[in-house]
């Protein structure tokens, strides 16, 4: 009896990674498919001989990395104030967390293309610049909800409220503790808000297109169009980058301190 | 066969042999025999990781012994699941389902016995009121103190009428006062009804005061099972004497092993009972429980002297520490108000009752 | 007789106008100006690129192209194309949560408790991490690759059974071909948010549930699932809502041949169909409606299941 049921979890387990490795599989295969006569890299040396590649690679990587640095010092000072100093603004917070969820990108942008458009008072969309602002502060809201989450459990472990106490008595000023005490014991959550946040970026594809940004999403999506064997190449890199980001978070999480909670 | 007949027309409730439990390498459980009689409050009493536990889910059916056999009320439960024992068991951590009501945690193994419904309210009320928890039907579990949800998993337990109750710890996660007049209930409710339970605890003030008799448990064996009186009176061995209560030890070297002389901090002690084994000139200590020393000199009583070190008022009790030689030995009196403590510094002479010392080998 | 100082009471007899507005000061002194300037910017950014083009877009549904006031745009999206668009949609994203919560449960319930090895649990863990991210062209291209006329396993198939797939009716440019799609990242979405749910269904939950009688199946029906029903009833919504409003998957892999919600708004921003930006304010707000509603579904649910789990 026992055996059987071993048996029946196993099978469903198999049939799960099947249908979820089926389709890397097959992309990997077509990848390697580009000579009539045989597995090879081709396909992966013609993407990364390709200018476009990396100029589109580099662009959202900087741009991800900019949406990382705003999304923090936007998310870190205020979690802090509002679990120590202002407790009542604690539900308007999780309000404006939880509106990238009930505004999908799509929409998002829309409202973006109108707000700023040429004729408005912020003319952003029209220079390139300002698009890339634009663009910035789009992925910055996408990424806001993990970011926030990430830095508030971060937070409440270290039990940030008995550390600035306990820093206080011991003589120490607000901006001393944020910098030495507060941002060393919650670097791992930003730094997995942060790798997060570059998994969505890179590979995000309707605000960057739609903003008419050269970057990462749009390109696989022209080659997609474009090429055959390459796209798949561009998938299973995307999809190595991702799993790569997501391997990180996992494995900092080992290493997130865990003070003594804070009792109810 | 002839075992298990002659078990069904005596008293035994439950019987353990041999039971011996391995996890890997590690032996939890070493060749342990248990006899419980039925309707007896049972005490299984022992340091975290003696393996008092690991017999209660053995018994529960959580765990299968690697070899022995367990017989509750004459049969051989091994074979059965835990769902077909018919016992009743109260976690430490409650266990209370979340979803559910009072009522319907309590009428749970009913309704799992296709109970008729009006039945099972009869009884669910009857248990409650049982508890002291009549009104609580419609409440749910997160809304209960740690109190009163243990009262209700108590209930839950009894309302099925199981043949054997088992506690696991079941006063480890409450506050001190809970603790006492739970303690108190749980027994009264035990001999109202004279259900067959085991009580597992490391806590020995619990053991000693609820139960029939005590199994004092170290590294998977018994060490010793008898009354709460003879365990504390007459410890079969030095774990249990300094597991059971505190101890005061004085090294000694044995002078005579016949007229049971021995030699402590230049005093000599005579009559004291001599264990088998021991010659001449052997090192060995001495173990007495605190309220059996006295202050003063009393005839027929081994004299010894020394220098107070401190004293501890703890209520009703106040607990003296005296230097004798160089060793701290401690000794407790009533606190009366018309003899008062004595103080630190103060050089005093105490009496021990030959009868009341532990000789044992010395370390 | 006298009236002596100690029986006048004191307080605002003297001077009453003068407490309403000594209260309001303090009040105001009692804010904390330096925190709430700390997290000034926060909020600024919020007003400025979130809630400020969303309600700027919201209102331009009540405008037409002279921006009169007007119910109008609200009659325009009864059209058989738009109606027909939020139809499918619903369709869509009902499929795809229904089947990956069911799935994606009955793998939660495996890995979690089923198999009780942690390698294996982390690995399908970080999977689902970065599985739930993996959408839009990429995951389009995968399974193209795969159910694709020319993919993997349609290959595969003809070559070991001898059926085609095409020829049997199966399209993956089509509502069925999108839904197995999503599943790629609604089942993963699923484990995540259930495995925390699945961990915390007790031990002694099942133990007590055994010693009282209880097999296995009567511990699932009256404890195991009641307790798990809450998180799984607020993951569908989730899901549902993340379906709805997902754009990039549906496009690269059927262009316009689905008619979904985001694709006409898409073609709405694009310019490509009609150029009428109000209806396309109106059909953002028709999603944002959507999307709050079960949204909100989805908090409630989950505060349901916490209090019970305190």
């Amino acid at each position: 009896m026992i055996k059987t049921m071993h048996l029946l979890r196993w099978t469903c387990l198999s049939l799960g990674v099947a249908f979820f490795l089926m389709p890397l599989i097959s992309t990997a295969e077509f990848s390697l498919s580009l000579r009539r006569d045989g597995y090879s890299f081709d396909a992966y040396r013609y993407v990364f001989a390709d200018p476009d590649f990396i100029s589109s690679f580099s662009y959202s990587a900087l741009i991800a990395l900019c949406t990382i640095f705003v999304g923090t010092i936007l998310v870190v000072p205020t979690v802090y104030l509002v679990r120590l100093r202002l407790p009542w603004l604690r539900p308007a917070v999780e309000f404006i967390v939880l509106l990238p969820l009930i505004v999908p990108p799509i929409i998002l942008v829309f409202g973006y293309v109108r707000m700023f458009s040429s004729s408005s008072l912020l003319p952003l969309t029209g220079t390139s610049r300002g698009s890339d602002i634009l663009l910035i502060c789009g992925y910055v809201t996408l990424a806001l909800p993990y970011l926030y989450r990430a830095v508030d459990t971060g937070l409440q472990a270290i039990n940030a409220r008995v550390l600035t106490e306990a820093a206080t008595i011991l003589g120490a000023r607000p901006i001393t503790i944020i910098i030495r005490i507060i941002l060393p014991n919650i670097l791992v959550s930003v730094l997995s808000g942060a790798f997060l946040t570059f998994a969505v970026v890179i590979s995000e594809f309707v605000m960057a297109s739609l903003l008419t940004r050269p970057a990462f999403g749009p390109y696989i999506q022209r080659v997609g169009v474009a090429k055959a064997y390459e796209p798949a190449a561009l998938v299973i890199l995307s999809f190595f980058i991702t799993w790569t980001a997501m391997g990180l978070v996992q494995f900092l999480a080992r290493f997130s301190p865990n003070v003594q909670r804070e009792s109810k | 066969m002839n075992l298990v007949a002659s078990s069904a027309k005596t008293n035994t409730a439950l019987h353990l042999s041999g039971i011996i439990k391995r996890f890997g390498e590690h032996e939890v459980v070493r060749n342990l025999d248990l006899e419980v009689r039925k309707g007896e409050f049972i005490s299984v009493l022992g340091p975290s990781g003696c393996g008092k536990t690991t017999v209660l889910r053995m018994i529960a059916g959580f765990e299968h012994p690697t070899t022995g056999r367990i017989l509750i009320d004459g049969s051989d439960v091994c074979r059965l699941r835990p769902d077909q024992r018919n016992l009743g068991m109260v976690f430490q951590t409650y266990a209370l389902f979340p979803n559910m009501s009072v009522a319907a945690n309590v009428g749970f193994g009913l309704k799992i016995a296709a109970m008729a419904d009006r039945d099972i309210q009869r009884r669910v009320a009857e248990m409650l009121e049982l508890v002291g928890l009549t009104g609580f039907e419609r409440r749910f579990p997160y809304e209960l103190s740690g109190g009163q949800q243990q009262r209700v998993a108590l209930a839950r337990a009894l309302a099925t009428k199981p043949a054997m109750l088992l506690l696991d710890e079941p006063l480890s996660a409450l506050d001190a006062k809970i603790r006492l007049s739970l303690r108190e209930q749980i027994r009264d409710i035990q001999t109202e009804l004279g259900i067959t339970t085991l009580f597992v605890t490391h806590d020995q003030e619990e053991a000693l005061s609820m139960s029939d008799r005590v199994a004092v448990m170290n590294s998977g064996r018994v060490e010793q099972f008898g009354t709460p009186l003879e365990i504390y009176n007459r410890p079969a061995t030095r774990f249990v004497a300094s597991f059971v209560g505190t101890l005061s030890v004085l090294k000694a070297t044995l002078l005579d092993p016949a007229s049971g002389a021995v030699e402590v901090a230049t005093a000599t002690l005579k009559n004291l009972e001599i264990p088998q084994g021991l010659a001449r000139g052997d090192h060995i200590s001495l173990a007495v429980r605190p309220e059996a020393i006295r202050f003063g000199v009393h005839k027929g009583d081994a004299i010894l002297r020394g220098k107070i070190a401190g004293v501890g008022f703890y209520g009703s009790v106040i607990r003296v520490r005296l230097l004798v030689g160089n060793e701290t030995i401690t000794i407790d009196i009533f606190n009366t108000p018309l003899s008062p403590p004595p103080s630190r510094g103060e050089d005093v002479d105490i009496s021990i009752d030959p009868n009341s010392v532990f000789v044992m080998r010395a370390e | 007789m006298s009236v002596s100082e100690k029986d006048v009471p004191e307080l605002g007899i003297s001077e009453p106008s003068k407490l309403p507005i000594t209260r309001r000061a303090s009040a105001l002194r009692r804010l904390d100006w330096s925190a709430l300037i700390g997290v000034a910017p926060f909020f600024i950014f919020a007003l400025v690129m979130m809630v400020a083009p969303t309600v700027a877009l919201i209102a331009n549904a009540f405008v037409d192209h002279q921006g009169h006031l007007t119910f109008g745009n609200f009659a325009d999206l009864n059209t058989p194309e738009v109606a027909g668009a939020f139809a499918e949609s619903i369709r869509l994203s009902a499929a795809s949560a229904v089947i990956g919560a069911v799935i994606g449960l009955g793998l939660a319930l495996t890995v979690g408790r089923g198999i009780r090895s942690t390698k294996v649990r982390s690995i399908v863990m970080t999977f689902c991490g970065v599985a739930s991210n993996f959408s839009g062209v990429p995951l389009a291209f995968a399974f193209v690759a795969t159910l694709g006329r020319l993919g993997l396993v349609t290959v595969a198939i003809k070559a070991a059974f001898g059926i085609d797939i095409y020829a049997a009716g199966f399209d993956l440019a089509s509502f069925w071909g999108l839904t197995v799609t999503y599943l790629f990242f609604q089942i993963p979405i699923t484990i995540t948010i259930m495995m925390p749910a699945i961990d915390g269904l007790r031990r002694d939950w099942c133990e007590a549930a055994s010693i009282l009688g209880a097999s296995s199946w009567q511990y699932w029906r009256h404890i195991g699932m009641p307790i798990l029903w809450p998180s799984l009833l607020g993951t569908l919504a989730l899901l549902f809502a993340n379906s709805f409003g997902a754009i990039a998957t549906a496009y690269a892999l059927t262009g316009y041949a689905v008619n979904i919600v985001p694709i006409v708004l898409y073609a709405q921003i694009r310019g490509d169909v009609l150029h009428n930006e109000s209806l396309g304010a109106a059909l953002a707000l028709g999603m944002i409606i959507v999307m709050a509603f079960a949204n909100t579904v989805y908090l409630i649910l989950r505060t349901r299941a916490e209090r019970w789990l305190r």
